[in-house]
Formats: structure tokens, C-alpha cells, sequence
């Protein structure tokens, strides 16, 4: 879900890209400290923003209605390469859609990127890495992840929305935060459900196929016996 | 539909006129004026004015209309949405406190002007970056973006994305059909099916990641043979001695 | 001796052991075809001769020196490396950018490396898709572009993993002339590897076949096809002109001196055989 081009109000769309590029800058930094001590990683990097890109514009069926709607995909990629990292593909995946798509813009960019980049960063890995603390199987917690991520940006982008409309007087912010909500519900609530369902349900067969992948992007440790070992009874 | 898009916008932005050969810097610089001309100033007479030399721009370089449309119909409608949704919002959130009839119809009037600012807005916005990316190469854009100090880093994981989405998508489609073909992606309207389809959707993905994840060691070894050094974008703009 | 390789081993961490102490080496100059059955090795061999991959154990010389004297910069001057799939080497928006790739990494400057970048396209004759993004390439033209790249390093060997792999007939012949051109204009020595044995005779100068991870044979395509049985021990077979002649010599009576591996030596063993002067070709 994302802030068309032209929605906000100047200040705001300023506000939001000030917002936005304290977190892209540590997600820059954390690319760049990287790319110096292990090369490989940048190529790595370009691969996942595509693969994850990719995801973002696959159809996911929508139960009952028989029609389709399509993820974000932040939930994953801050699961598979960290929240910050996950940020920076965020941006470029904005801003392909912007360019491809008419999807979101480039005046509402930073906006965007702060609520699907940031917060839905933040939010999946915070839920997975808390989930997997708690024990929760890596299916569960994905699933978890995907689903409050989303989540996440729905209830920021509607905030968004409230604060940077044109013509708002303070009062009514609240009220046009309900608002949004209420427009946005009936297709974000089954949105993230999906999201979630397919965030645990590609991490879930990753862990299966090619555990040795997710222990090497850190998100599986090798003494995770359970995980591994069912995998290999799956085959 | 998708990929059409996104295959169409770039097979255009290709092509060679006047625009297209035009330097990138340059056509990102105006494209951010007149962005924040159009969202920064008030008033609906410029957005209108910018929407208008737009139009003229994509008219000159013989877009095909479907294109147009297709680009420009979601944004519109929903700049419709906005505009109805003001235009009643603002008169909901007064009508609470004024009971005569003649000073609702003036804030109701006050709503069409901003609807009606907004809806201008986001169509100008929209055909601005039209005219950017129908008249720009991507990877034109990401070394103007470089030369505007947007960090390397940014544009180097675009311009991979950019090169490598054309690669994952050929291969995705393959293992989507490969998919629908043993039933993969049955009628989802009812609960089965639809579950299948999820499973279907979830395993494409990963299978998708799975395949870019292998191929990122081979070009990185295919970049190792070419001495890299971390550096992908290189040196364009920078002249000759 | 432009390569030497002794006792090569190499086993990938899942355990699979993909060489097991390969001995290879050949002279600067020639055109050389590895020849192996999928899963033989060949990817693996080339990663290792090209220091992409570090082998457990054994001795690799480039032109002489040791391996670990070179600095990553001084080998790839020297050795250039085709990936089979053009998509994993292509990495670069631009056909220019990509080829360019090497050259900026190599230092040089500006007008260098555009000058390069010109001569190598033109080498492999794509000089007019230089600015053309790469997904807008056909196959064959991605194959060729990937060429260049390694071309514009001005590499003394250029290793090439199944070149021909996906391409159609006259694909493969395209490929195979810019090769055996590439060898003799400008003598850059070429190996390559392919399960193609029809391509073989007609190219190589010397080829090697790579079976589990060992070297099975090594020589002229003569010396190696007279050993029909191991080659056909290696999941490969003879060239098909090589095998009608030998069914022809066994359930025809025709009489074969030597085993013909092309076309044009096949013609001249049938016409002897027609005119009934066995003893004319051959010699």
C-alpha cells in the first residue's frame, strides 16, 4: 500500500524523506562495512532485491473473492538480510515501482519507504526474531512477521495519509486516521493475512531445501538441530 | 499485465528522439522541480499547466495510448477517490458545528477546490514521471542518480535489480507454468483450492530466491575474473582527459 | 607450457569429491577442448585453474609460475573465464557497461577503456549493440557479449564453459569460427569445454577427457577416439562419421585404415574405398 504521488502536502513529503534517510543511511553504512569485508556480498544483495522484487509483483490468490492482490515482500527480505539492509531494497523497489508502475511516486518516496521500507522492516524482523526467542517454529514466526509487518505499514501509511492530507486542520487528524483505516480495512486485513501465509510458507520450504542458505544469511544457526534434521527427513 | 508494463515502459524509454537523447541529469533535475513545484506551491493552475506540457511531451513522442492509459487510470481514479472523499469529509467534519444551510454550501465549495488541487496533483505527478521513465533508460537514471550523490550503493542494487528481474522472471514464469500445468493453481474460490494456490504461490517464491541466491555466487565469480574490487557501477561522466 | 596442473583435488563442503588429483597441461597457443559427460568435473576444474575455487591439494602453474606468485590483477591479465550462462556473467545494464567492467577495474583510463571496449565488441562482432541493455540480447548474442567482457581484459587464455551449450546450428558454428579466430588471429590460446564430440575434430588441437573426476584421456582427437572403448566408458561416444565408418568397416567390409572423425575425411576414406585405392588416403 502505498502514498500516490501528489497526495501530500510539501512539508510533509519532506518531513517523511528527513524521516526515512536516518535509517537508509545505517542501512547504506551497513552495506558498504560489508561489501569491504566480504565482496561477494553486494552481487548477493542486487540477486535478493530482485528476487524480492519479484515476489512483490506475483499474484497471491485472495480466498472466496477468487481475485488476487500482491505482497510487499518487506516482511521476507528483513527476515532474510536484516531489518536495515531490507530498508535499502526497499528504496530501490519503490522506486522501480514509481518509475514501472505509476505505483507510489517519487514526492511520496520517502513517506513510502518509511512506512513499507522502515516500519515494515523493523516490525517482521522484530516479530521473527522475537518469535524464534520464544520458540516458535520458523513457519510460525515468519508467518507472524509477515502478517504484523503488514499490518505495520497499513496502520502507518494510513497515519501518514491523516497528517500530510492537503486542507487538515490539526483536530481532524485523529478522525482522518479512522478513517483511513476504516477505507483501507477491507483490503489490507486480508492482504496481510496472505502476507503472512506466504512469508512462512517461502521460509518455511527455503529451511527445507536449502537449509544451508538460511544459516548462511544468519537466520538459521547451525546448532538448529530440529529445523535442519526435519528438513532432512522431509526429502 | 505486469511485465508488460514494465517491459513497454522500457522498450519506449529505448527508442531515440529528441527527449530520450536528451542528458539524464537533466531530465531529473526537471523532473524534481517541477515535482515540488507541483506538490510544494498551492493552487490548481500550475499542476494543470505542468499536466498540459506533459501531455504535449508524450503526445510528440508518440506513446501508444494504451500505455497512457494503463499508467495513468489507477492514479486517476484514485485521485477521483480523494477528490469525492474531500469534498465530503471536509463538509462531514463542519456540519457538526453549523446548522445553516448557506454556509455549508461554502465549505462544500472549499472542498471541491482542494479535491480538486489534489486530483490535479496526483495526475501531474504521475505524468511527470511518465515523461522520466518513458524518455529514460534505467540505467541512464542511475548514473545521473550517482552524479546527484544518491550513495553508489543505492543505485548499484538498482541497476542489478533492474538487469536481473528480466532473468528471475523468465524463470519464475517457467516454474509457475510448470505449476499450473500439474494443477498448481486451482479455483481459488473455494477453501482447497485456494490453499493449494497459496502453497503453490509460497513454494514459486522461494524457489525463485533459491535460484537468485545460486546465481549471485556465479556472478560474483564472473565479477572476480574481471577484477572486482567492490565497485560496480563505474566511472560514467567522468571525462576524458 | 602455458597450464600445468598436477594432482588437483577438489571436494565441495557437502562432501562431494568433483576432482581426484586431475593431471592437465597444455601448451600456449593451441585450441584445446575439454571433453567430459555432465557432472565430470569440468565446471569445478575450470573454477579451479581459474582461482575461483582453492583446491585441497596439487600444483597449478600459469605460464611457468606457480599459482599463489600471481596477484588476482596479474592472473586475470592473463586468464579470462566464460561462464556457461551469459545471464551470470552479464551483470552490468549495458552491453558497453559490461564490457567496460573489466578495464575500469584494471585502471585504466577513460579513453582506454572505451577503446577497448569498441575492439572487443568489434572482435566478436556486436560492435552496433553497444549501448543496447543487455535483456534486449538473443542468446547468441549474450554468449558473444560475455566474450567480449573477458576479451576487453586482454587475456593470454581464455577458458570457456560450454560455449555452444543452447545455442542452435548455425549458433554453434558462429561461436566455434569467433573461437578458432580468436586462436589464430590473435593467438589467444583457448580451452573449452564441451559433451559435444561432433565439435571436437573439427576444432580441437588437443583435447582431454574428464570422467569422475579424473583425466581419461589426453591427445589428438586421433589418438583419443582410437580408444573407443574408454571414451564410450565415459558416458560419451565417438564422432558419428567415426562410428559409421567403423560400423561400415565391421558389417560392410569396407576397408578403414585409420578412423575418419569428420566429414571431409570420411568423403575421402568412402572415395578410396569406391575407386577401390584403399591405400590413397590415409597417408
Amino acid at each position: 500500500m502505498h502514498i500516490q504521488d501528489g497526495f501530500l502536502v510539501g512539508k510533509w513529503a519532506v518531513a517523511w524523506y528527513g524521516a526515512a534517510s536516518v535509517f537508509i543511511a545505517k542501512g547504506v553504512y551497513d552495506i558498504t562495512w560489508r561489501t569491504q569485508k566480504v565482496m561477494a556480498y553486494k552481487p548477493l544483495l542486487g540477486l535478493v532485491s530482485a528476487a524480492v522484487f519479484f515476489i512483490s509483483l506475483l499474484p497471491i490468490p485472495v480466498p472466496v473473492t477468487g481475485t488476487s492482490s500482491h505482497p510487499a515482500g518487506t516482511p521476507v527480505a528483513a527476515i532474510l538480510v536484516g531489518p536495515f539492509v531490507s530498508m535499502v531494497l526497499a528504496v530501490v523497489a519503490l522506486l522501480l515501482q514509481a518509475l514501472f508502475f505509476a505505483h507510489g511516486g517519487l514526492s511520496t518516496l520517502g513517506a513510502n519507504v518509511f512506512s513499507m521500507g522502515v516500519v515494515g522492516s523493523l516490525t517482521g524482523f522484530g516479530v521473527f526474531w522475537l518469535g524464534r526467542k520464544a520458540g516458535l517454529s520458523l513457519g510460525i514466526a515468519a508467518f507472524l512477521a509477515g502478517v504484523l509487518g503488514d499490518l505495520a505499514v497499513y496502520l502507518s501509511t494510513s497515519f501518514q495519509l491523516a497528517l500530510g492530507m492537503p486542507g487538515i486542520h490539526d483536530q481532524s487528524v485523529l478522525k482522518a486516521f479512522l478513517t483511513f483505516l476504516a477505507l483501507f480495512m477491507p483490503t489490507q486485513l486480508p492482504l496481510a493475512l496472505l502476507e503472512g501465509l506466504v512469508t512462512g510458507g517461502m521460509v518455511k520450504y527455503i529451511a527445507k531445501v536449502r537449509p544451508d542458505i538460511l544459516i548462511k544469511l544468519g537466520v538459521l544457526r547451525e546448532t538448529d538441530e530440529g529445523e535442519s534434521q526435519n528438513a532432512e527427513n522431509q526429502k | 499485465m505486469v511485465k508488460e508494463s514494465y517491459l513497454m515502459v522500457d522498450a519506449l524509454a529505448q527508442r531515440d528522439n529528441t527527449f530520450t537523447r536528451m542528458d539524464a541529469r537533466v531530465k531529473v533535475l526537471l523532473s524534481v522541480l517541477a515535482l515540488a513545484a507541483v506538490v510544494g506551491l498551492p493552487g490548481f493552475k500550475l499542476p494543470l499547466f505542468i499536466f498540459a506540457l506533459t501531455s504535449a511531451l508524450i503526445l510528440a513522442i508518440r506513446v501508444p495510448f494504451k500505455i497512457v492509459a494503463g499508467r495513468m487510470l489507477p492514479p486517476v481514479f484514485l485521485g477521483i477517490v480523494v477528490f469525492l472523499f474531500m469534498a465530503l469529509f471536509h463538509q462531514g467534519s463542519q456540519v457538526f458545528s453549523l446548522e445553516m444551510l448557506g454556509l455549508e454550501l461554502k465549505i462544500y465549495g472549499e472542498g471541491l477546490i482542494l479535491g480538486t488541487t489534489v486530483l490535479l496533483r496526483i495526475i501531474s505527478s504521475v505524468s511527470i514521471l511518465l515523461c522520466l521513465s518513458l524518455t529514460t533508460p534505467v540505467h541512464e537514471l542511475g548514473y545521473a542518480l550517482i552524479w546527484f550523490h544518491i550513495p553508489r550503493v543505492i543505485v548499484e542494487i538498482l541497476l542489478l535489480t533492474y538487469r536481473y528481474l528480466f532473468v528471475l522472471w523468465d524463470e519464475g514464469m517457467r516454474i509457475r507454468q510448470a505449476q499450473a500445468m500439474r494443477l498448481g493453481y486451482p479455483d481459488w474460490r473455494n477453501p482447497a483450492g485456494w490453499k493449494k494456490a497459496v502453497n503453490s504461490t509460497s513454494t514459486l517464491m522461494a524457489m525463485v530466491f533459491i535460484r537468485a541466491y545460486d546465481r549471485a555466487e556465479n556472478t560474483f565469480s564472473a565479477m572476480q575474473i574481471r577484477g572486482y574490487n567492490g565497485d560496480i557501477a563505474g566511472q560514467r561522466y567522468k571525462k576524458t582527459a | 607450457m602455458i597450464i600445468e596442473v598436477h594432482q588437483v583435488q577438489y571436494t565441495y563442503s557437502d562432501g562431494t569429491k568433483a576432482l581426484e588429483g586431475v593431471d592437465f597441461e597444455i601448451p600456449g597457443g593451441q585450441f584445446t577442448i575439454l571433453l567430459g559427460p555432465n557432472g565430470s568435473g569440468k565446471t569445478t576444474f575450470f573454477k579451479v585453474i581459474t582461482g575461483l575455487l582453492n583446491p585441497e591439494q596439487g600444483d597449478i602453474k600459469i605460464e611457468g609460475r606457480p599459482f599463489r606468485e600471481f596477484s588476482r590483477e596479474e592472473l586475470y591479465k592473463r586468464i579470462g573465464f566464460v561462464f556457461q550462462d551469459p545471464n551470470d556473467q552479464l551483470f552490468a545494464p549495458t552491453v558497453g557497461d559490461d564490457v567496460a567492467f573489466g578495464p575500469i577495474n584494471l585502471k585504466l583510463s577513460p579513453d582506454e577503456v572505451s577503446n577497448r571496449v569498441r575492439e572487443s565488441l568489434e572482435m566478436v562482432g556486436i560492435p552496433h549493440l553497444i549501448n543496447k541493455p543487455v535483456h534486449y540480447l538473443s542468446y547468441g548474442q549474450k554468449k558473444r557479449a560475455a566474450i567480449a567482457g573477458v576479451l576487453a581484459m586482454k587475456p593470454d587464455i581464455i577458458i570457456l564453459d560450454e560455449p555452444t551449450a543452447g545455442l542452435d546450428p548455425a549458433g554453434v558454428r558462429e561461436i566455434m569460427e569467433l573461437l578458432v579466430k580468436l586462436n589464430k588471429k590473435e593467438k589467444i590460446t583457448i580451452l573449452m569445454a564441451t559433451h559435444d564430440v561432433d565439435l571436437v575434430p573439427l576444432y580441437a588441437d588437443r583435447i582431454f577427457i574428464l570422467h569422475m573426476g579424473h583425466i581419461l584421456l589426453a591427445g589428438t582427437p586421433a589418438e583419443v577416439f582410437s580408444q573407443k572403448e574408454t571414451v564410450r566408458g565415459a558416458q560419451l561416444r565417438l564422432p558419428r562419421v567415426a562410428h559409421l565408418a567403423e560400423i561400415l568397416a565391421k558389417r560392410d567390409h569396407m576397408a578403414v585404415a585409420e578412423l575418419p572423425l569428420t566429414i571431409g575425411e570420411a568423403r575421402k576414406m568412402i572415395l578410396a574405398n569406391v575407386n577401390g585405392d584403399v591405400n590413397a588416403y590415409g597417408s
